[in-house]
């Protein structure tokens, strides 16, 4: 006797309805649309621009308020430098006044020198002098003056030749300083920096960058799906996990389209000498490939989606420094380990449904890397710096097909911001 | 265009021809709403799941091999029930609760009665969603229990406890309006 579900399946398995009124006029314009960039490429933008934005805030925030005002009380005094000594005996009588208390806000060591010499030749020359009213208005340039009163007054046995070689000294030590930006040198530094952006996917999908890789990868002759050849199938309905438990059943890797990854990272650098520093840091990327594979004389696809964190160490020599900007070289090496791995694999002839599944990449992958910097300064503690940079990735033998492994030397631009932290 | 082969016709749209894709839509459209309103519900998103099945279909056609007759319907149909499961299941309207049991009317009672593919199609479509899914899978697109089990992220005992309470449920539905 036969049961009534199976006469249902006979009946609705031809059963048509109408379907929705212009239904295919609304296919042909979706056909016609732009492919939308995926949403994982936006969501990686997204993680990378928005943990950029939290570093830069965290770190540049506090470096601003604490700004020093110093050397713009330093910079004014420069121009009172070129003063007559002839007027020093007459201005100094008729300006002398009463000390002041010393107060805590004087001008940095550096400065002071200068202002010592500066005080024997140019006693307050106000109506000669506009440049230090401007100054005088300022409460810090105020105390400065003062100070610089009582140093004055506490150094009478100066002679004129003395300040005037004390004068040259200090002049001829502040040209070389600013020869030399405090940016570069000697200073520990805090780098945020991205790399290999994909950026015309930035505008749409259809602009991403695909590279040609041969269609094996090297050492893993049948660019194997991992898992796949020695699988228990447990992802995969009944009929496939059959096929895929055949040991001689093994997928063939057809084609692989891998798009640009997407790195950013954080280091921190730090000074040996004026021209060495060694760097180290912290790296996440994001990496998305196409693959295509035969099994059986059918096609699959594959789109597989890899995350590693790294950590680059490296040493960096300065070449050039150009007032605000700098020429150096780098070099170094970078372990990365994969923490994330996942596929999501369509079968459009077999499969009804597209599966996801996530394999383990466990063997670390080395690589070493060597170029150039460019790094403009805005102010003393911020710069932003382009890297050209050569990477070797090293084959770490693992049945993983990646764009390391495609693609073993890979051009990285990267781009990033410097903090001076001291 | 009419009478173009399924081989034929999968040459042309993989060639881009718009014209066979139309083909393509005129020949199998109304099957496919039939097979898409038995999984989802409202009308409004039948046609926007239909949109995207269609749209998916046309962008990968090119991947798609013709291994024997009718393929191509069947391929069509598993894209299209794989579109309505996503859209449940993104809907988050796969809930797979044991709602009360119908009373299990023999099957006997069933024998020699007929019914319409139009009142089974309703009777079908007013089943909760989960009981709905899982008797569309395995009475009518031929899943096992097992298949199902692993689309829907249930266990195959689920499944089959979700089968039984939809036939009942199912039975009590038709016997009542006939």
């Amino acid at each position: 006797m036969k049961d009534w579900t199976e006469e249902l399946k006979e009946k609705l398995a031809d059963h048509m309805v109408e379907p929705p009124q212009d239904l295919w006029a609304d296919i042909e314009a979706a056909l016609d649309q732009p492919k939308p960039v995926k949403r994982a490429l936006r969501l990686a933008w997204l993680w990378a621009v928005a943990a950029c934005a939290l570093l830069l805030l965290g770190v540049a925030l506090p470096m601003l308020k604490d700004e020093p005002s110093a050397p713009v009380l330093a910079e004014s005094q420069l121009p009172t430098a070129v003063v007559s000594p002839e007027k020093q005996a007459e201005d100094q009588a008729e300006t002398e006044e009463p000390a002041q208390p010393q107060t805590p806000s004087l001008p940095q060591t550096a400065v002071r020198p200068l202002q010592t010499a500066l005080a024997v030749l140019t006693p307050k020359e106000e109506e000669k002098q506009p440049e230090l009213n401007v100054v005088k208005e300022e409460p810090v340039a105020e105390t400065a003056v003062k100070a610089e009163d009582k140093v004055a007054e506490a150094t009478p046995q100066l002679t004129v030749e003395e300040a005037e070689a004390v004068l040259r000294d200090l002049l001829a030590q502040q040209e070389a300083e600013a020869e030399q930006p405090e940016t570069l040198r000697r200073a520990i530094a805090f780098n945020v920096f991205a790399s290999n952006i994909p950026l015309p996917s930035l505008s749409s999908g259809n602009d991403l960058v695909y590279f040609d890789p041969p269609m094996s990868s090297p050492g893993n002759p049948n660019g194997g799906v991992p898992g796949f050849g020695d699988s228990d199938g447990s992802n995969l309905p009944e009929e496939q996990t059959r096929s895929f438990g055949s040991s001689d059943l093994t997928p063939t890797l057809a084609a692989a389209h891998h798009k640009q990854p997407i790195k950013v990272g954080v280091s921190f650098s730090y000074p040996l000498t004026d021209r060495w520093s060694v760097e180290a840091g912290l790296t996440f990327s994001h990496h998305s490939s196409d693959l295509v594979y035969i099994l059986n004389n059918r096609n699959f696809n594959l789109e597989q989606t890899l995350r590693y964190v790294g950590i680059p160490v490296g040493v960096r020599y300065q070449l050039y420094d150009l007032k605000s900007v700098g020429i150096y070289l780098t070099a170094g090496g970078a372990v990365e380990q994969c923490i994330s791995a996942q596929r999501e694999i369509t079968w459009p002839e077999v499969m009804p449904t597209e599966l996801r599944d996530h394999i383990r990449e466990l063997r670390p992958q080395f690589s070493l890397f060597g170029g150039g910097g460019v790094q403009v300064s805005f102010t003393k503690a911020v710069a932003l710096y382009l890297e050209p940079l050569l990477t070797y990735y090293i084959d770490n033998h693992s049945s993983t097909v990646n764009i390391y492994k495609d693609k073993p030397v890979n051009l990285d631009v990267r781009i990033g911001l410097r903090f001076n932290l001291k | 265009m009419q009478s173009l082969s399924d081989e034929q016709l999968l040459d042309k749209m993989q060639r881009g021809d718009r014209k066979a894709m139309g083909e393509f839509y005129r020949r199998l459209a109304p099957y496919l709403t039939a097979v898409c309103r038995r999984y989802v519900a409202e009308s409004e998103d039948v046609r926007d799941v239909l949109q995207d099945s269609f749209v998916k279909m046309f962008t990968s056609i090119g991947s798609f091999r013709l291994t024997e007759e009718g393929t191509l319907k069947a391929w069509a149909t598993r894209t299209v029930v794989n579109h309505s499961l996503n859209f449940l299941r993104q809907r988050r309207h796969l809930e797979f609760v044991d709602e009360r049991m119908a009373d299990d009317i023999p099957d006997e009672e069933m024998q020699g009665r007929s019914f319409s593919a139009e009142q089974l199609q309703l009777a079908i479509e007013q089943l909760p969603t989960g009981y709905r899914t899982v008797f569309n899978l395995f009475a009518v697109d031929g899943y096992s229990h097992v298949e199902i089990a692993k689309l829907l992220q249930i266990s195959p005992s689920t499944s089959a406890s979700q089968f039984l309470r939809a036939k009942a449920l199912l039975k009590e539905k038709l016997l009542k309006e006939k």
